[in-house]
């Protein structure tokens, strides 16, 4: 070392990277608060209703875990949804019964009872919801591998974000593509795990 | 427990609604919403596959082969068919199942929990294998206690919701 620069007047709360990614991430390095995207999500709302209003790209769990991404307080509709490299991006999103069609009766099905049951109980509005978020889940299975298909991407394009056509490293695209307009949950998180700095990427705001 | 006011349905009435639709005064029972932990239990309970007697320790590793450290820190989900109460909780990581239906935050004292509704969870109960594993449990189940369909719905019925199925759902069923 030839040369140093010695700066006196940096400061910080905590040492800990545990606690450094809570506090980028929530505002809080003690105990979880609620992760700006679930802020965002819960004022701006979404568009979309078939997309999650708050993604979180995080190929690998970071410091702190889903703690960084969770909506604590406020509703968990405005919790960060997970997206990971791979066959199944979002945990339980590919359909596990046999057929579409077998699917689709047993969606009818289970529509039908619910409305059975909510024609006694008209002001259940939390009966509704959850009709309704059995509709998003559905939409959320049809729509998001096809927001999350990297493969109709240019090449123009993957070279633009560092990446090679068939490799699932990356996945930046995939926030800029639900991010395009009148398909835009409001925020898009980046975190790099273990190894390397986090890095916070807010589109939209 | 014993007082009609406790043992009412909580089915809707137009005038009791006009009059008193938040429900203060008790004309009905306010639907309550099942725990994490419940919700679990409960699709093991109809599933027949919920066991009574689950004791000893987790399985965690030996502990001279801890290596953890901040950087590699201890995750693990020990999953059993026991009640939901006694599922391995970890402070750094809630257990990723009742996280999806509102579970506590195991980093601090949770009074009350929220209840939220989300995609998330309707997904959980289209897709994930554990919805699926129950829904073939209570498949054999049913199917092996009767012969006929009929006696069949009506069993599921029972079990499922503790009541019997109307003529028009037992019709619907058998479609």
């Amino acid at each position: 070392m030839d040369e140093v620069c010695l700066i006196r007047s940096m400061k910080c709360d905590h040492n800990e990277h545990f606690q450094a990614t809570l506090g980028v991430h929530t505002g809080s390095i003690t105990f979880k608060r609620p992760s700006i995207g679930s802020w965002v999500s819960y004022g701006l709302g979404t568009e979309n209703q078939n997309l999650p209003s708050f993604i979180v790209l995080a190929p690998y769990l970071p410091y702190a875990g889903g703690q960084v991404w969770s909506s604590d307080f406020l509703p968990a509709v405005h919790q960060g949804v997970r997206v990971i490299p791979g066959a199944e991006p979002i945990q339980d999103l590919t359909r596990r019964s046999p057929s579409d069609q077998i699917q689709q009766r047993e969606l009818g099905l289970l529509a039908d009872l619910n409305h059975q049951h909510l024609i006694k109980r008209e002001n259940e509005s939390a009966l509704a919801a959850r009709i309704k978020s059995f509709e998003t889940a559905h939409g959320m299975q049809r729509e998001m591998p096809e927001a999350l298909d990297l493969s109709k991407e240019s090449d123009a394009t993957l070279k633009l974000y560092g990446l090679e056509r068939g490799s699932t490293k990356g996945l930046c695209p995939c926030g800029n593509r639900t991010l395009t307009p009148g398909n835009s949950p409001t925020s898009v998180f980046s975190t790099h795990a273990q190894t390397a700095p986090i890095s916070v990427t807010v589109h939209d705001l | 427990m014993l007082s009609h006011v406790y043992q009412m349905g909580s089915a809707d009435n137009a005038a009791n609604a006009a009059v008193d639709a938040a429900n203060n005064y008790l004309w009905r029972f306010n639907r309550r919403r099942l725990d994490a932990e419940e919700i679990r239990d409960a699709m093991l309970a109809v599933s027949g596959a919920l066991e009574s007697n689950v004791d000893g320790p987790h399985p965690f590793p030996p502990e001279n082969l801890w290596r953890y450290s901040q950087h590699n820190p201890f995750v693990a989900t020990y999953e059993h068919n026991g009640r939901g109460v006694y599922l391995m909780q970890q402070r750094i990581r809630a257990h990723p199942q009742l996280s999806i239906f509102d579970g506590a935050d195991t980093n601090t004292a949770t009074g009350e929990r929220v209840l939220s509704t989300t995609p998330l969870q309707a997904l959980f109960m289209l897709n994930d294998p554990f919805a699926h594993k129950q829904a073939d449990n209570f498949a054999v189940r049913v199917g092996l206690a009767f012969a006929d369909d009929a006696k069949r719905v009506d069993y599921a019925y029972r079990l499922a919701f503790g009541r019997q199925p109307t003529p028009a759902e037992v019709r619907k069923s058998l479609e």
